[in-house]
């Protein structure tokens, strides 16, 4: 097993990014002109975001420039939404500090600006509408540098709020289903799972579709030998997946009504699977139980090969997500300690209700931990990486995440659009999140992440002492 | 079979084994320490300090037995050798994760004598005669320990390195705290870390493991609640 | 990690025969949370380590009937926590701020005052002074955020990684130590040192040395407390920490009063200044926060450490409030 350095080294680190921006507004929070000036390294490799600022709320007039640094500090990595936290912290604080400069309520001016955001405004008009609720922003919010009811002389306490996007969708994927005779289920899929929930979703699609109980349904992955379906990445994986049983459920679940009609007395497309049955639909007591229904398989169990049919069928891509976050600065100290954190997301359709929040509770605290923490340094005097162990390169603890709530966007206008896959999209917000309820809570932009006591006290400084 | 190999070359590094026994059990005596050093067999010579026979072994292989999860095990190590790489490489007892290596990230977490240790900082050579539990311990065939239920109850872990540890510091948390505070949950748990992001799945499964155990002998049922 | 022999004695005589004479031969292992992550880095590479840990009579906690302490120094930090009373809140908050149960567990309480620095240049293999292949020092141009701010002016930059030290220094602690000419009592104060050169250590003890003891004089009447300014509530090395130990008369005016200061400087560090300034006063914000910039007057950052001389000095301040309080 690699030690740390060395697996530092050679996966790869998330590219730095810097940037100066101007924006320009009218005096009711409406913003007009974006100018950026950017640059960043990827280390050896190439990286570039310029196409993604600004972020989700596109100033139709504006000018960016974006210039790539090499360095080597060994390769960029994919970080989970790779651009997308470092192009939503360079936006969404420049929107912030707009809103404080012209007095207003950072709520307001984002909702003000929504139509920036083209196709999905009215998905994060209900974002940000619950996720205020959750927060409970118009009560607590004060403008920059009052503080939040809670602040002590020394302790503020302020809100902050971002909102992101990303694509998702389905990989490529093929599944091998089996029913057999005695009705259980095997699923064979050359997936993997990261712990992100890749077993259950499968089962649940089969069992689901079949209308059988989870325990039924076998799921083998992670082995070269079943057919071919992505890799984890992009948040393609549950689209990818879910597509391609679904499919082979289907149409395995239609080779057995075929099988079966004719002993009810009906035609294929009359029935239909419910609670452990096939029934004929409108007549309830016409039916069989599944495993009945499979026995007329006779020895020979079924197989089906499913594929994901391909975008806009089962899958879609595209989703919008807020979060905001609660925190309370120690001015003393510059430490900065979360209070609480809600996000609120839409991903489509939701095939597992607590793998999907685990996966969003999970992106929270990666959040918290990039927005508070972890830093690679690394010495430019001898190239060496500093901090490649996990004393000095800190992750957030148990205790150092505060209180989480977490909403999935669901029912109308969400489920229809079919399966779109989560990991990403929660993950780019915090950053922004954190660093504009930093902003609000001591009345300065502390302008780096991660959000640590010499940054934090560098910027009170600079805004000539005390918050 | 090099290892036997090896105990044969040291064995005459040391005075001859039949005469050192003898000193050495009376020196034992003599200390009222007897069964702190466990007898060993080879890998080791005798050195005179402060007027004693004292043991040195090493810096090759000496064969020891270490308590796991209940048994007795032989195995041979060098005095280098951690307890959590013993386990994982020569013992097959692999629950317990080698992350950081370093007293840090506690997915190596084991309970030794009752206590919560990194096993990834104890020596093997060191670990004898103690009482060594690794998650292994927990499960009684298909009955998860209620730690263990509750983890998977609440989605406590995603890609699972640090979960063993996780469960074996909650263990620990809750022989010695049955109805933890809020401050030494946080405090129980405050020596591991985790990448993914399951503290709030954890805390959940604390609360539930707690009250699973107080109420004496918990349902153990692998399955758990549905997913869907 | 180097392989090494291993020996694990009985007695203190034992022990101390089984060192060498040099440091870098032989090293001595108790807790080991510090010592085999410093082996396996390679960055100590003894030939010979020597378990202390079945030497029976570095054991033990002793409450004196004076009101006084003996701590074994083989205690791990969690027994300690457990042992001591209230007059010990220096030592018992410090060591509660090492949220770690598996370190508290390990740890003992001779460990914490013998482990190495945690300068990052050290760990990485340049050595205790922080020097290129050219013996140009590292730490002066280079990332030194969490060095020294006090007692920097040698070639030691690092800071003393002691949780207990500067509680002990508060308490006027005394340290038992026993080598090849016997046993020694050093004060608390003087058992830390700022080495000289990369192959000196930090404390005054020979290579052939050990703790065996640390000796508290009588708590009653005492206020003590601990304060550690750290990034996280999970395990994490503070970035400036103070201990403070008050006696109050009763108008409520301090009459005696030590403090001193953790990861500012190569040692625990004492700050007697301050503590003078404290007596005869009566505890308020303002007086605690004066006593605060005291501690720091002398405070000398390096490139980019500036903002640790807040931190030391709210910590002080926060430190004797809690202690009063």
């Amino acid at each position: 097993m690699l030690e740390r350095d060395a697996e530092l080294m050679v996966a790869g680190t998330r590219p730095s990014a810097y940037a100066k921006v101007k924006i320009g507004a009218k005096k009711d929070g409406t913003i007009v002109a974006w100018e950026s000036q950017a640059w960043g390294s990827g280390g050896v490799g190439n990286f570039s975001f310029a196409n993604q600022l600004p972020y989700v709320l596109k100033v139709a007039d504006r000018k960016e420039v974006f210039s790539v640094i090499p360095t080597n500090t060994g390769p960029q990595r994919a970080w989970r939404a790779p651009n997308h936290p470092q192009a939503c912290l360079i936006t969404m604080s420049a929107f912030e500090d707009m809103a404080a400069k012209l007095g207003m309520d950072p709520l307001d001016l984002f909702m003000k600006n929504l139509p920036l955001a083209g196709v999905r405004q009215n998905v994060y008009k209900d974002e940000l509408m619950k996720a205020a609720e959750m927060i409970e922003w118009k009560k607590l919010w004060r403008p920059r540098g009052e503080g939040a009811p809670g602040s002590t002389k020394n302790v503020k306490r302020g809100l902050g709020l971002s909102l992101h996007t990303w694509g998702g969708g389905g990989h490529a994927s093929d599944c091998d289903l089996t029913v057999h005779p005695d009705g259980t289920v095997e699923i064979k899929m050359g997936t993997q799972d990261l712990g992100v929930g890749t077993r259950t979703v499968l089962a649940i699609v089969a069992a689901d579709t079949f209308a059988i109980p989870l325990n039924q349904v076998k799921v083998h992955i992670g082995d070269n030998r079943y057919p071919v379906s992505g890799g984890s990445g992009g948040s393609t994986t549950v689209g990818g997946i879910s597509a391609s049983t679904r499919r082979a459920s289907v149409d395995a679940l239609n080779m057995i009504l075929e099988k079966v009609a004719p002993t009810m007395g009906t035609t294929a497309d009359k029935l239909e699977a419910v609670g452990g049955k096939i029934v004929e639909i409108g007549k309830p007591t016409n039916s069989m139980t599944w495993k009945q229904a499979c026995a007329k398989l006779g020895t020979q169990p079924l197989t089906t090969r499913g594929k994901n049919p391909g975008k806009e069928t089962l899958t879609t891509g595209g989703v919008g997500g807020v979060q905001m976050a609660d925190v309370s600065v120690d001015i003393e100290t510059g430490v900065v300690k979360m209070n609480n954190f809600v996000a609120v997301q839409d991903c489509g359709l939701i095939i597992d209700m607590k793998t999907t929040e685990s996966q969003v509770f999970g992106a929270m605290i990666m959040g918290v931990t990039y927005a508070l923490y972890e830093e690679r340094v690394m010495d430019d005097q001898t190239g060496k990486m500093l901090n490649a162990n996990m004393e000095f390169y800190r992750l957030a603890g148990l205790r150092d995440i505060g209180n989480f709530k977490v909403h999935m966007m669901t029912g109308k206008g969400y489920d229809e659009r079919g399966v779109i896959g989560i990991g990403e999209p929660p993950t780019v917000s915090p950053g922004a999140a954190i660093s504009n309820a930093v902003a609000n809570a001591i009345g300065v932009r502390v302008p780096t992440l991660p959000l640590t006591p010499d940054r934090v006290l560098a910027a009170l400084a600079k805004k000539g002492g005390k918050a | 079979m090099s290892s036997s190999d090896e105990r044969h070359d040291h064995a005459a590094d040391a005075n001859t084994s039949g005469e050192s026994a003898v000193s050495r059990r009376k020196f034992l005596k003599g200390t009222g320490v007897a069964l702190t050093i466990p007898l060993v067999a080879g890998g080791e010579k005798i050195v005179k300090a402060a007027g004693a026979d004292v043991k040195i072994y090493g810096p090759n292989k000496t064969e020891i037995t270490l308590t796991v999860n209940g048994s007795p095990k032989k195995v041979s190590v060098e005095p280098r050798a951690t307890l959590l790489d013993t386990l994982r490489n020569d013992l097959d007892t692999t629950g317990a994760k080698r992350v950081c290596d370093r007293a840090t990230c506690g997915a190596c977490t084991m309970i030794i004598d009752g206590k919560p240790v990194y096993g990834c900082t104890v020596l093997a050579i060191e670990a004898q005669g103690r009482k060594i539990e690794t998650v292994e311990s927990l499960a009684k065939g298909d009955a998860l320990h209620p730690v263990q239920q509750a983890f998977w109850d609440n989605d406590a872990q995603q890609c699972g390195f640090c979960t063993p540890g996780f469960v074996m510091a909650c263990k620990a948390l809750l022989d010695k705290h049955p109805s933890p505070t809020e401050e030494q949950i946080e405090m129980g748990v405050g020596g591991n870390l985790c990448r993914c992001g399951t503290y709030h799945g954890i805390k959940g499964a604390i609360a539930q493991a707690s009250a699973a155990l107080k109420k004496g002998p918990a349902k153990m049922t692998r399955g758990g609640k549905s997913n869907g | 990690m180097q392989n090494f022999e291993y020996a694990s004695p009985t007695t203190k005589e034992q022990a101390v025969e089984l060192l060498g004479k040099q440091w870098g031969e032989t090293e001595v292992i108790a807790g080991g949370t510090d010592l085999l992550s410093l082996m396996k880095d390679f960055i100590v590479t003894p030939k010979r380590v020597v378990n202390i840990k079945n030497i029976a009579e570095l054991r033990g906690v002793t409450i004196n009937r004076a009101g006084g302490v003996r701590i074994g120094a083989l205690t791990s930090l969690e027994e300690m926590i457990e042992r001591l009373g209230k007059g010990y809140g220096a030592l018992t908050q410090a060591a509660k701020e090492i949220t770690s149960p598996q370190i508290r567990n390990m740890g003992t309480v001779g460990g914490d005052l013998c482990q190495r620095p945690r300068c990052w240049y050290f760990r990485a293999g340049f050595g205790l002074m922080a020097k290129n292949e050219n013996g140009e020092p590292l730490v002066p141009n280079g990332d030194n955020r969490y060095h020294a701010i006090l007692g920097n002016d040698g070639e030691a930059k690092f800071v003393s990684a002691s949780s207990l030290g500067p509680g002990l220094i508060a308490l006027a602690a005394k340290i038992s130590v026993f080598g090849p000419k016997g046993a020694r009592e050093i004060d608390a104060d003087k058992f830390f040192v700022a080495p000289k050169s990369a192959s000196d250590r930090e404390t005054v003890l020979a290579p052939n040395e050990i703790v065996t003891a640390i000796n508290i004089p009588s708590t009653v009447g005492v206020r003590s407390a601990t304060y550690e300014v750290r990034q996280r509530e999970a395990l994490d090395w503070p970035m400036a920490a103070a201990s403070v130990a008050l006696k109050l008369d009763a108008a409520k005016k301090v009459t005696s009063a030590r403090i001193a200061l953790g990861h500012v400087a190569p040692t625990p560090w004492n700050a007697a200044e301050a503590a003078k300034f404290l007596v005869g006063k009566t505890i308020t914000e303002d007086v605690a926060a004066e006593a605060g910039k005291i501690a720091v007057a002398n405070a000398k950052s390096l490139s980019r450490n500036a903002y640790k001389i807040q931190l030391a000095q709210v910590a002080v301040k926060r430190a004797i409030l809690q202690a009063a309080g």
